[in-house]
């Protein structure tokens, strides 16, 4: 019963337990759902409260009404015509239009136009103050024989393009626009991960001791192998509710902000991002899963256990820094620490180019740290497991790491 | 299930020759800081015998049964594993092996430890097939194997069950079915019978004798002396980590095992004449204990009793293996 066996066995039973377990299920499909509900409800609130549209007669003196028009794009502003303010000054009285305005030349003399309104409350719509300003400048640039497109070019801001020296023109491309999100998506899956998976794990090994399995589990197999099911198994099930929620939530995020979500991601930066994913999610799992085998219970955690529950949140205590300046001293040093760095250089990979030889000790650094944690977590587990009763003290911990 | 070739059978019938140990432990010890847990403890245990590990509490028997099955390792000594169907190994010293049972031919042995349980939100069924799965036993055949047993223990209906819908004695029989499922060649059961009534601890009884007169070799922790007295031809006695009897019950109660007269007299102010005979007397009343000394045979202890003595009834035996225990627990007799 050598390796990959008992692991197997082990994989297979964290993973169908939990599949016919209720309140896993329950949590797996409603999460989406309470999601879609939490995302839904706000604009669903906006849809119901959304400002309606509405109708202005326009009195045409200077002959601009047909730009005037053009130009109302929003949806918001409806405009009509009208033959004079009398006329005008009806249609209002008779609810039929909201207010009138007048384009006449003492608009294009001062730049004032008066909305004539019947109802006080509403505010001018900024769609229509829009439109406004636009015929009026389009006006005032024809009398010096200018256009708005002429304007606009010579009042376009000055673009700043970088070339790095020794390099041809052109060769130091623009950051894709698309990492980020990949990136941010990549992080926030890794905590979800971690935050779902790595409790659940802390809480199968509790379950174990609670339970009092350990022993026999462990006559049949190693603490190794028992860890690495562990670990494994409940990182299939994080994977696999991942999985749910996001084919939830992708088309729908695709169909409430109308873009295609697969252009957001960026595949040249999903191999990077993938190594840094599964070597953080390696490491706090391993933290988890030794912390779950020093207790007795959660509520009997000390205050180095709780700690461990705290250390994924390390990054964003940094992530206001590293945001400013990416190349930062702040940003460098959370790259290469291997507690921030499955956050941190993944956010940094999506920001911009990172040196290669950053990515590369980085994730040399997180594979040491992850090896060297696994290792002790290890060592922590074949003790801790087999301790009913008590929650483990920091120094019969460190003992137990020491001890061969 | 059907019984298997009994070796145990052929060799009682004499077809077959004195069989070899399945699991021979060999000048063991356990350290834990500087306290000796187990000091050069050896024994071993031949297909189709109960050998019973008797010890008092902290004596060192979970110690030594848990570096047999590999969760602990031995600091000095082996433990070596000769089982067939490719059972050999050995559970290496140091803590190469510490943390789980990586090197013992796990499929072949069976283990129900002190400290048991069973994972409480699962079915029945469900914890009993990943069990053995871990012993190599999968499929339909071990599902065949385990509603088998379930049958057997009157537990067919609650294959489905799940574990926190069980009373604590179905609890321990489903227990122990997940230690012989996979039909180990070596037993090593810690206290199986603590916290079982009269009729489960019958059955239980039952199936261990089965199991080894299938040629299942079983070492068996107790401290319920009666039932190691009533189950095993061999003992090991162990105390505060050293050995202190092993060997043929029968040999050791003729070694340890003294004789005790109890006596009924008219007379409730008679005593035993002192005598090289008699190692003490309690009366009480009328009635009279009288423990002689090793090596004493009531015949003699009786030639020596005054004709006249008011002796209205006389009864004759060996004190039993519980009060050996005790006695060589309090140091009372030495090994």
């Amino acid at each position: 019963m050598k390796g990959w066996p008992g692991t197997s066995e082990v994989i297979r039973w964290e993973v169908m337990r939990n599949l016919r377990n209720r309140s896993f299920l329950v949590g797996m499909l409603l999460t989406p759902l309470v999601a879609l509900l939490m995302a839904g409800v706000p604009a669903l609130l906006g849809y119901l409260d959304r400002p309606t549209p509405q109708t202005y007669a326009v009195v045409d003196r200077i002959d601009g009404y047909a730009v005037l028009e053009d130009l109302v794009t929003d949806g918001q502003v409806r405009l009509v015509p009208a033959g004079d303010a009398g006329a005008a000054q009806a249609r209002v009285d008779t609810g039929e239009v909201d207010g009138y305005l007048v384009l006449d030349d003492e608009f294009l003399e001062t730049g004032v136009l008066h909305l004539y309104v019947s109802d006080r409350d509403r505010p001018v719509p900024g769609g229509l103050q829009e439109a406004l300003t636009r015929l009026l400048q389009g006006r005032r640039l024809g009398a010096v024989g200018l256009d708005l497109d002429d304007a606009e070019r010579l009042l376009a801001p000055a673009a700043v393009v970088r070339t790095v020296l020794g390099q041809e023109p052109g060769d130091d491309p623009a950051p894709d626009w698309h990492r980020l999100p990949t990136a941010i998506g990549a992080v926030v899956l890794l905590m979800l991960l971690i935050m779902t998976s790595g409790t659940m794990l802390l809480q199968s090994a509790l379950q174990e001791k609670r339970d009092r399995m350990s022993e026999v589990v462990l006559s049949s197999i190693n603490a190794r192998q028992l860890m690495a099911g562990k670990i494994i198994g409940h990182f299939l099930l994080g994977v696999l509710q991942a999985v749910i929620w996001l084919a939830v939530a992708l088309p729908l995020a695709g169909l409430v902000f109308k873009v295609q979500i697969t252009r957001w991601i960026a595949l040249e930066s999903v191999p990077v991002i993938a190594l840094f994913f599964l070597l953080g999610y390696l490491l706090y799992a391993a933290l988890f899963v030794a912390a779950g085998a020093t207790m007795e219970d959660i509520q009997n955690s000390s205050s180095l256990q709780g700690m461990v529950f705290l250390l994924p949140f390390l990054p964003f205590l940094v992530l206001g820094p590293v945001m400013i300046n990416p190349t930062g001293s702040i940003a460098r040093t959370a790259t290469l620490f291997p507690l921030t760095s499955p956050v941190i250089a993944v956010l940094r990979v999506g920001m911009g180019d990172v040196p290669a030889w950053e990515i590369a000790a980085a994730a040399v650094l997180l594979l040491l740290a992850a090896a060297l944690v696994t290792y002790a977590a290890a060592r922590v587990f074949r003790v801790g497991m087999l301790m009913y009763g008590k929650t483990a003290t920091p120094a019969e911990i460190w003992r137990w790491i020491r001890t061969p | 299930m059907k019984p298997g070739p009994s070796p145990c059978t052929a060799f009682r019938e004499g077809k077959v020759g004195v069989p070899d140990e399945v699991l021979i432990v060999d000048r063991v010890v356990k350290r834990y800081g500087g306290k000796t847990a187990v000091d050069h403890v050896s024994f071993e245990v031949r297909p189709g015998e109960i050998l019973g590990f008797l010890g008092p509490n902290g004596a060192g028997k979970t110690t030594t049964l848990r570096m047999i099955m590999g969760i602990t390792a031995p600091d000095e000594g082996r433990i070596l594993f000769r089982l067939p169907e490719g059972g050999t190994g050995a559970v290496p010293r140091g803590a190469s092996a510490a943390g789980g049972s990586g090197r013992i031919p796990a499929h072949l042995v069976g283990y129900l430890p002190e400290e048991r349980g069973l994972y409480r939100d699962a079915r029945v069924i469900d914890v009993l097939l990943f069990l053995a799965s871990l012993k190599g036993l999968r499929g339909r055949a071990a599902r065949a194997r385990a509603m088998e047993w379930l049958e057997r223990f009157g537990l067919g209906p609650q294959a489905r069950a799940r574990v926190n819908q069980l009373s604590k004695g179905m609890a321990q029989k489903v227990q122990f079915i997940a230690a012989v499922l996979h039909q180990p060649r070596l037993l090593v059961l810690d206290e199986p019978f603590s916290g079982l009534d009269p009729v489960n601890q019958e059955l239980f009884m039952e199936e261990i004798r089965r199991l080894a007169a299938q040629g299942c070799a079983v070492l068996l922790s107790s401290h319920q002396m009666n039932l190691v007295e009533a189950m095993c031809e061999r003992i090991f006695l162990i105390h505060q980590g050293r050995r202190v009897v092993y060997g043929p019950l029968a040999e050791i109660k003729a070694a340890y095992g003294v004789h005790r007269v109890r006596l009924l007299v008219r007379d409730p102010a008679w005593r035993v004449p002192a005598s090289g005979l008699v190692e003490s007397a309690e009366y009480d009343g009328p009635r009279a204990t009288v423990l002689l000394k090793p090596g004493v045979e009531p015949a003699a202890f009786l030639a020596s009793l005054p004709a006249d003595a008011p002796i209205e009834e006389m009864a004759v035996a060996r004190i039993s293996l519980h009060e050996i225990f005790v006695r060589i627990a309090r140091g009372e007799a030495a090994a």
